[in-house]
């Protein structure tokens, strides 16, 4: 059963949490496939996602998960709303809390906003992406994407490859792939790697065919574009050339091997069309696994008492 | 063909040897070394008092000046200075116009001396685009085509970041970024070393601080990285030991020091009277400075010299 009111981090979760939320999930995505893809189990229970950054997956992925489980949503724009009038985070939040919210959902450019508004509302949060700490649900569902394909959870390799410096995807698959018994290896160049990421019990390296050549799962990060303008790296076209992953690449990697991406992409930098739009690829198969993990969360924190409620 | 090398200075710092003995070639094959050779046969005898026998050596710091500066010097006078002083390889600086930012220039590099063919010549690569101090270059395409270090000598990286994404980035190559230290705002104007000779000769002066802050800040930032940072020219004692602490304290950092910083101090811009020759960058130092750079060959503190 869930106990926590909040969830901040995969770094607060047990492998059994986890595998809980994966579980969930394997009857939510069946609903998914439905005709109608709707059911009453959240009727009456109302969600805020309150986004002060950019989102398109994330944030259309937790409005419908909500939906399809009957919930009422409402979603806060801060460019339209009464931030641009000066008011503090929590204000807003304390605010729309009286309205009767029972689960914000939060986005922020800032590592450790969500944790601090779970700190001070009744009302769950769940972390849509923290600045550079965490993104604990697309974590998740990257686990489900594997789950569904592997057929396992435990004794595989996983290569990050990317910013992993600037990446709270990284660090959150970090987190739950270790959990789960799984290796971890993260690729990039030197700049684009943290100082004592080794501390979190992942391997490191510099060059991205070591990485890829055992690996059962190549996670392939976004490249912000703006980096190469901060002067981590030189170029984009000697990005690709050392960490784009691309056909001739993947020709050194296992057989069935799993490219995995969080999106958007950029296509051509951080990875090929070939690879992206490939059979290896489960990179679409992701977005709709976000739904259904959303919808696990959502059920387990709002949700009825158990497995067997309406689901 | 043989020869014989009769009592000649043998060196071979690899192994630390230097002895006086005989060297015995066949065919341009070393054969035989050992005291009082005798061979049979028509054999060349070359007596080698007072001469030195050792393996070619390498010039780790030159500037052939192409393309761009080919008035100043080219890739052939260079490469028939290098053969005829004994090095058989030599690096280039990359102070070249344009500058040696891009693979295309390493790769024109190397064709034009393979078709001299004398001397090697290894091209290094600038540490940021145009020199410029602003974005690093594209050190990979560059390591790929053949360039073996990176440097923006002449011109010293002076925005810290830059350095630091630098010496972080070199480390998927394992090459050295190689650093010209001088703190450009305290040399601006200044042609020789600022103390005693600057004032009698009344010239603005640069002060010893302007590299030897460099180099500090250079070895803390390769202690931050890991980057293998080298640096060159050094010329004032205050440089020589930040890289002894750098290196009593696990940093990845060598330095070289030029013959003319050894053999030479500020006096002689006075002696010779402004000879411009005297002028240099970094510029002449103190007999202190002298004395010290000497001690550290000795004691190799330096570990690469380059001349």
């Amino acid at each position: 059963m869930w106990k926590k009111k909040d969830l901040i981090g995969i770094e607060e979760l047990s492998k059994e949490e986890i595998e809980l939320i994966v579980k969930t999930a394997v009857n939510m995505k069946d609903i998914l496939k439905r005709p109608i893809k709707k059911v009453p189990t959240l009727r009456g229970r109302t969600i805020c996602t309150l986004f002060y950054e950019p989102s398109t997956r994330t944030r259309s992925s937790f409005e419908l998960a909500a939906k399809y489980l009957s919930a009422d949503t409402i979603s806060i724009a801060t460019s339209t709303s009464s931030v641009q009038k000066g008011e503090t985070l929590l204000d807003t939040v304390k605010t729309l809390e009286a309205m009767g919210i029972d689960l914000f959902i939060i986005r922020h450019s800032a590592s450790g906003v969500p944790s601090f508004i779970a700190k001070n509302v009744r009302a769950g949060v769940i972390n849509a992406g923290d600045g550079m700490h965490e993104h604990p649900t697309q974590a998740l569902l990257d686990v489900f994407s594997v789950y569904e394909k592997k057929g396992r959870l435990d004794g595989l390799k996983i290569a990050i490859i990317g910013d992993i410096f600037h990446s709270r995807v990284a660090r959150s698959n970090i987190y739950a792939w270790n959990k789960l018994g799984s290796e971890v290896i993260v690729c990039g160049p030197p700049t684009l790697i943290p100082p004592y990421i080794e501390s979190l019990n992942v391997k490191v390296t510099y060059n991205l065919d070591e990485a890829i050549e055992d690996a059962d799962v190549i996670y392939v990060l976004r490249l912000q574009l703006e980096r190469q303008k901060k002067g981590l790296f030189p170029t984009l076209r000697e990005y690709h050339m050392l960490y784009g992953v691309n056909s001739e690449r993947i020709e050194k990697a296992k057989k069935d091997v799993l490219v995995m991406h969080p999106g958007p992409m950029n296509r051509g930098v951080e990875i090929s069309s070939e690879v992206a739009d490939s059979l290896i690829s489960v990179i679409n198969e992701q977005v709709t696994n976000g739904v259904a993990v959303r919808m696990a969360l959502l059920y387990l924190m709002l949700g009825g008492k158990g497995d067997e409620d309406t689901v | 063909m043989k020869i014989l090398f009769k009592n000649v200075t043998l060196i071979y710092p690899e192994k630390d040897m230097e002895e006086t003995g005989d060297l015995y070639v066949e065919n341009g094959v070393i054969k035989k070394i050992g005291k009082n050779l005798d061979i049979n046969g028509d054999v060349e005898i070359i007596e080698g008092q007072n001469k030195v026998l050792a393996p070619t050596l390498v010039d780790m710091h030159v500037h052939l000046r192409e393309p761009g500066y080919e008035w100043k010097e080219d890739i052939e006078s260079g490469c028939k200075a290098a053969v005829a002083g004994g090095f058989t390889a030599v690096c280039c600086m990359p102070n070249t116009n344009p500058p040696i930012d891009n693979k295309e220039i390493v790769r024109f590099i190397y064709e034009k001396s393979d078709i001299i063919g004398l001397s090697r010549v290894y091209p290094i690569g600038t540490i940021t685009k145009g020199r410029e101090g602003k974005e690093i270059s594209e050190m990979g395409d560059m390591y790929m085509a053949g360039a073996k270090a990176f440097s923006d000598d002449g011109n010293c990286v002076m925005n810290s970041e830059v350095l630091r994404y630098a010496l972080e980035y070199s480390k998927i190559f394992d090459v050295p970024i190689i650093e010209h230290a001088e703190d450009i705002n305290l040399t601006l104007d200044g042609n020789v070393n600022f103390g005693k000779i600057s004032t009698l000769l009344g010239f603005k002066g640069m002060p010893w601080v302007a590299e030897a802050s460099i180099v500090a800040r250079d070895v803390f930032l390769s202690a931050l990285t890991g980057g293998k940072l080298h640096v060159a020219h050094i010329s004032c004692w205050q440089s020589l030991d930040m890289i002894r602490w750098g290196k009593e304290h696990g940093v990845n950092v060598t330095c070289e020091v030029t013959p003319h910083h050894l053999v030479l101090t500020e006096d002689a811009v006075k002696e010779l009277d402004y000879d411009p020759n005297t002028k240099m960058n970094p510029p002449l130092r103190t007999k202190e400075d002298q004395e010290a750079l000497w001690e550290g060959i000795k004691n190799r503190s330096h570990r690469c010299d380059s001349y």
